[in-house]
Parts: C-alpha cells; sequence; structure tokens
C-alpha cells in the first residue's frame, strides 16, 4: 500500500546513457592491456627455451640402459649415470630425514609454544636469513664440521649439506600453514580438555598437513638438483654406493663433470642426466601442487 | 501506523513507571560481602575484583553466583566483557599472560588456584563458540575426541551416540557418522559442537553467542535445544540478542563498557537478575539506558 503512493511523490530523473564511445582512456587501456600480455610472454620465454632444449637435445641422446649403467672412462662407449640416481635420491633422502622432522618441529614451537615472543622472532629471522644463504657456504661449512671430522667425503656429509638449504625453507613453509590454521580450531580442542601437544598432534597439525607437503616438496625439488654443496661433500664417485660413509654420484655433479668433456659420449650422458633431473624436480613440483590443490 | 514510516514497537522497559525511572541507580548495583565464604550452592561464585590482558585491565568488579540448572545469559555492548568473563570459567583467556584479582569459585575451590589443572577443569567446563568449529575429521571422531583425550573408561560408541541424540542431530547423521564433520550444515555443525562439549559431561555450559553465524531456523533448533539441556547442564549464554536472551534464558547479567576508568576502558557487571525482571524492571539506570536504545 505504501509503496504505491510514494512512488508518485518522486520527481522524474534524466535519462542516463550507456552506450560506449571510443576515448584516450578507452583505447590507452587496451594498449596497456596489450603490453602486460607481451611482457608475459616475454617472461616465460627462457623457462619454455630452457625445457625445450634440455628436453630436444637430451631425448636425442638418451637410451634406456643409461638409467642403469655406471659412467664411463675417459673416451669410452656406453655407460649411463644410474650410480647418480641412487646417490641424488640417497642425498635427498638423508636431507630430508634431518630437516623434515626438524623444520616442522621449530615452525610448530614458533607458532604454538612461544607465538609473539622474542624468541618466536629471533628463530623465524634467522631462518629467513638462512634461506638466502648461498648454497657453496652450506657445502663449506658441512665439508669444515663433517667431512674434517669424519677424514673422508661421504653420502651423510653431502644430505647434511643438503639439509642445511632444506631446513629454512621447511621452517618458514610449515609456519605459515600452522598460522594459517584457524584458532577457533585450538580453541576448540582446548576447550575440550586438551594439552597444546595433543592439540598440536591429533588437530593443528593434521589439519594443514596438505600445505606442509607441500613445502617439503619444494625444499626437496630445490635441494635435488644442488651442485655447489654436493661438490664439497659427497663429491663423485664411479661406482654403486654400498654405504653412507664413502663418497657418491649424483646428477647434478655428473653433468658437472661431463658437459665439460672433449668427449661425445661423456656430452651424451651429460644432457641425458639434465633430461632425467629436470623431470625430477618437475615431478617433485607436479606433485606438491596435486597435493596442495586437492584440499 | 500510517502516521510515520518507522513503526515503533514499544519496548518492555519502556512500561516503567516515571516514578522508578526517578529511583533508578547510576551505576553498578551489584556488591558481595568479601567476608562470606564461597558459594557452594550455585554453579559459578564469581569474585573477580579486576581481570587484566598484560598489563591493560579489560574487566572490573564481576561479582555473580551462576544459579545451577538454569540459563543465564550475559548481555551488553561490544566490547564490555561479556566474552572475557566467559572465558574465566574455563580460564580459555590467552592473550597473552592474564592476571585475575578476586577468584572464580567452583564447588567452592578457587579455579585460578596453583593446583588446578586447567585440563581438568575444561573437562567440567565444556564450551560451545561463535563460529561453529568442528574438526576435520569424522562426525564420530568429532563427537569421540574429547573422550579419547581424557582416557574416558567407558563405551566410547554409546556415549557419542548418546551426546549426539542430547544435540538433537542423531537423526541427521547417523547414516554417516563417517563423513567429515565439515559436510554438515552450518547449524548441523554447531550442533554437532554442543554434542562434541557435552560428551564429556560437563557441569557447566559456556556458549559464547552460539547463534551469531546461523540463520534463522538453526537458531531456533539451538535454542530448543538449550532449554532441554539445562535440565542436565548449566548453561552461561553470551548474546548480543535481547530477544534471544528473553526467550532462552532464566537469568540475565548486564555488563556495561565503563570509558572513564583512569585505566582506561573496562568492562563491569552492572545487574544481574531474573530476565523478565532486568528486561522490564531495571535497577541501574546504566541498564534502562541500554535497553531503551539510548547508550551504549
Amino acid at each position: 500500500m505504501s509503496q504505491t503512493t510514494t512512488s508518485s511523490h518522486l520527481d522524474p530523473l534524466p535519462p542516463i546513457d550507456l552506450e560506449s564511445k571510443t576515448s584516450f582512456r578507452g583505447s590507452f587501456s587496451t594498449g596497456m592491456d596489450i603490453l602486460v600480455a607481451l611482457l608475459t610472454i616475454l617472461a616465460t620465454v627462457p623457462l619454455f627455451s630452457l625445457l625445450y632444449m634440455v628436453i630436444y637435445k637430451g631425448l636425442s641422446r638418451f637410451r634406456f640402459d643409461m638409467l642403469w649403467e655406471l659412467p664411463p672412462g675417459a673416451g669410452m662407449e656406453g655407460g649411463g649415470f644410474g650410480n647418480a640416481i641412487v646417490g641424488t635420491l640417497a642425498l635427498v633422502a638423508i636431507a630430508a630425514a634431518v630437516s623434515v622432522p626438524l623444520g616442522i618441529l621449530t615452525a610448530v614451537f614458533l607458532t604454538e609454544y612461544a607465538r609473539g615472543s622474542k624468541i618466536a622472532q629471533g628463530i623465524r629471522f634467522a631462518s629467513k636469513i638462512l634461506s638466502g644463504l648461498p648454497s657453496i657456504l652450506a657445502g663449506v661449512f658441512i665439508y669444515a664440521v663433517v667431512v674434517l671430522a669424519l677424514g673422508s667425503f661421504s653420502v651423510l656429509a653431502g644430505g647434511l649439506a643438503l639439509a642445511v638449504l632444506m631446513l629454512p625453507i621447511i621452517v618458514l613453509s610449515a609456519e605459515e600453514a600452522l598460522l594459517r590454521v584457524p584458532r577457533t580450531l585450538r580453541d576448540a580442542s582446548t576447550g575440550l580438555g586438551a594439552t597444546t601437544s595433543q592439540t598440536v598432534l591429533r588437530v593443528t597439525l593434521p589439519a594443514c598437513a596438505p600445505s606442509l607437503i607441500t613445502g617439503v616438496m619444494l625444499a626437496v625439488a630445490r635441494a635435488a638438483g644442488e651442485t655447489a654443496p654436493v661438490m664439497f661433500t659427497a663429491l663423485f664417485s664411479d661406482y654403486w654406493i654400498s654405504s653412507l660413509f664413502e663418497q657418491t654420484a649424483s646428477l647434478s655433479m655428473i653433468i658437472y663433470n661431463f658437459a665439460g668433456m672433449p668427449f661425445e659420449n661423456m656430452l651424451d650422458i651429460a644432457w641425458s642426466a639434465s633430461l632425467v633431473l629436470i623431470l625430477l624436480v618437475l615431478a617433485t613440483n607436479i606433485v606438491s601442487h596435486l597435493i596442495a590443490a586437492r584440499k | 501506523m500510517s502516521e510515520s514510516a518507522v513503526t515503533h514497537q514499544k519496548r518492555d522497559v519502556e512500561n516503567m513507571s516515571d516514578a522508578s525511572v526517578a529511583n533508578l541507580i547510576e551505576g553498578p548495583v551489584l556488591e558481595y560481602d568479601k567476608s562470606k565464604p564461597p558459594c557452594t550452592e550455585s554453579a559459578f561464585d564469581t569474585r573477580i575484583e579486576r581481570f587484566y590482558y598484560g598489563k591493560s585491565k579489560a574487566l572490573k568488579h564481576v561479582y555473580v553466583k551462576i544459579p545451577r540448572g538454569k540459563i543465564t545469559a550475559f548481555i551488553g555492548p561490544s566490547g564490555c566483557g561479556k566474552s572475557t568473563t566467559l572465558r574465566c570459567y574455563n580460564r580459555l583467556n590467552h592473550e597473552g599472560h592474564t592476571t585475575v584479582d578476586g577468584g572464580v569459585y567452583l564447588d567452592g575451590k578457587d579455579i585460578y588456584a596453583k593446583s588446578v589443572s586447567k585440563r581438568l577443569l575444561r573437562y567440567h567446563v565444556g564450551m560451545v563458540f561463535q563460529q561453529p568449529n568442528p574438526f576435520h575429521f569424522s562426525i564420530y571422531d568429532n563427537v569421540a575426541y574429547p573422550l579419547k583425550l581424557n582416557g574416558y573408561q567407558g563405551s566410547i560408541p554409546d556415549r557419542v551416540e548418546e551426546s549426539i541424540r542430547s544435540a538433537n542431530l542423531w537423526d541427521e547423521v547417523k547414516d554417516k557418522l563417517q563423513d567429515s564433520g565439515l559436510s554438515l550444515s552450518g547449524g548441523q555443525q554447531q550442533r554437532l559442537c554442543i554434542a562434541r562439549a557435552v560428551a564429556t559431561k560437563p557441569r557447566i555450559l559456556l556458549m559464547d553467542e552460539p547463534c551469531s553465524a546461523l540463520d534463522p531456523i538453526s537458531t531456533l533448533k539451538v535454542e530448543e535445544l538449550m532449554a532441554e539441556l539445562k535440565k542436565k547442564f548449566t548453561i552461561i549464554v553470551v548474546t548480543h540478542n535481547m530477544e534471544q536472551a528473553k526467550r532462552a534464558a532464566d537469568l540475565v547479567a548486564y555488563f556495561y563498557v565503563d570509558r572513564e576508568d583512569p585505566d582506561g576502558a573496562c568492562g563491569q557487571l552492572v545487574e544481574f537478575g531474573e530476565t523478565m525482571q532486568v528486561m522490564t524492571n531495571p535497577k541501574s539506570a546504566y541498564t534502562y539506558r541500554y535497553l531503551t536504545g539510548r547508550a551504549a
């Protein structure tokens, strides 16, 4: 009732023009759109040209027996990088076994026990500095602390050097994951009589597990391709590893060693090892994204 | 009705006679006798003189005995300390270091005493939060969680069923107990949280604006549930919905934020009594002004 009576009191409004017209503003905006698109394409050129080169050169020289053969001597035919694949996997496994528990526990301490405290700020600052550490320094550090102490290059030392690189990445990504768990969830658990450790183990960590795994995978992908830390710690070997205390080959080191050689067969192996390494890293990244997306 | 576009429904409190309005007291109307031992008849004897977050004072003069087997509603403007007070009852105030001058007594024992285990306190004082916050695991495990935590000796499946039934949720979830708690609707999630909170059979159930994130039908279901639950538990509910306080609560405590306090704005308890008495015939002028919508 009141609606019909009130509308008659309104003054008539001027008509509205909605037709589009060309203007400087409009053409400038279109120009910027095109520029942004072009620059975006330009930015991806290095990535795709690198992928193209490695895959093209690698595939044309790749032989399946390379995956299980040992590296050949200078000037010899055949051979492969089987021990380097095993070496890289062993190095990354040791690095993950050390850095994942340490990193996640540190993040738990930062967010659940010492949130906002001076100690937490100090640890977070240290982690950020460590994440920017040149990787060669991690190698030199472990060389001084482990290699010299044990008297030899070893898989163990190589794994520890990679762990130094992975640790800050895991701490910072796990902290971010834990911070994204809403406080109401912790309150719910605490309010039901759970201790802090019960809440962390049963509620907080499981709730952010996908993000934790993503962070770990990214750290693994970063560590798998490192050369400098391995050069000072695990060095190289022409043979299969049989213990943690002997030196080992790795994909990055076989690329480094063979890429400068004058023998065509060694160059084939270096390109093929590059292909395998890049596929491993790519696969790790894709898996981590799938895990993150599944949430 | 046609005289004005905005229709004004007269509030209950505006039926007060001019004489009673003139008799209102400018200030809080609650006091307590320090010399008397803490009351053991009530669910909680609250004697908070001052409450601090770190160095800033958040509450003062909260003196109230919460009666057993009733629903007590905490009302008042934003920032008046309703939720802070509620969280004093299970010691879930966690913004830095907190200090309580005075005490909160459960069965005559101060829950802020050094020897008190917060874990056991929370076993006996359940809490439901503003946002429904079920865990990511299954409906069954959500309710079993507090039982497993505290090493419940009886049959967990039986107690889980009993708790879900008492939250009026059983018929809706009995065929999908293994589904994630997050798959339920908002109102069902909140009733799941209630089932979880009553699984340990606490003496007291704290509810912090349990309906503010729910639609009207879910709100009604939760209010009906509260009326049933008060047969078994003492309920303290924070609400900023006057109608809800009137519908659901037996007693009402009105909180006020004292902005003149030398230590900065600070919440305090002004008035406490039967819902109808406070709503229609308050004793404090602070309550009167809040109820007539004239002051925060």
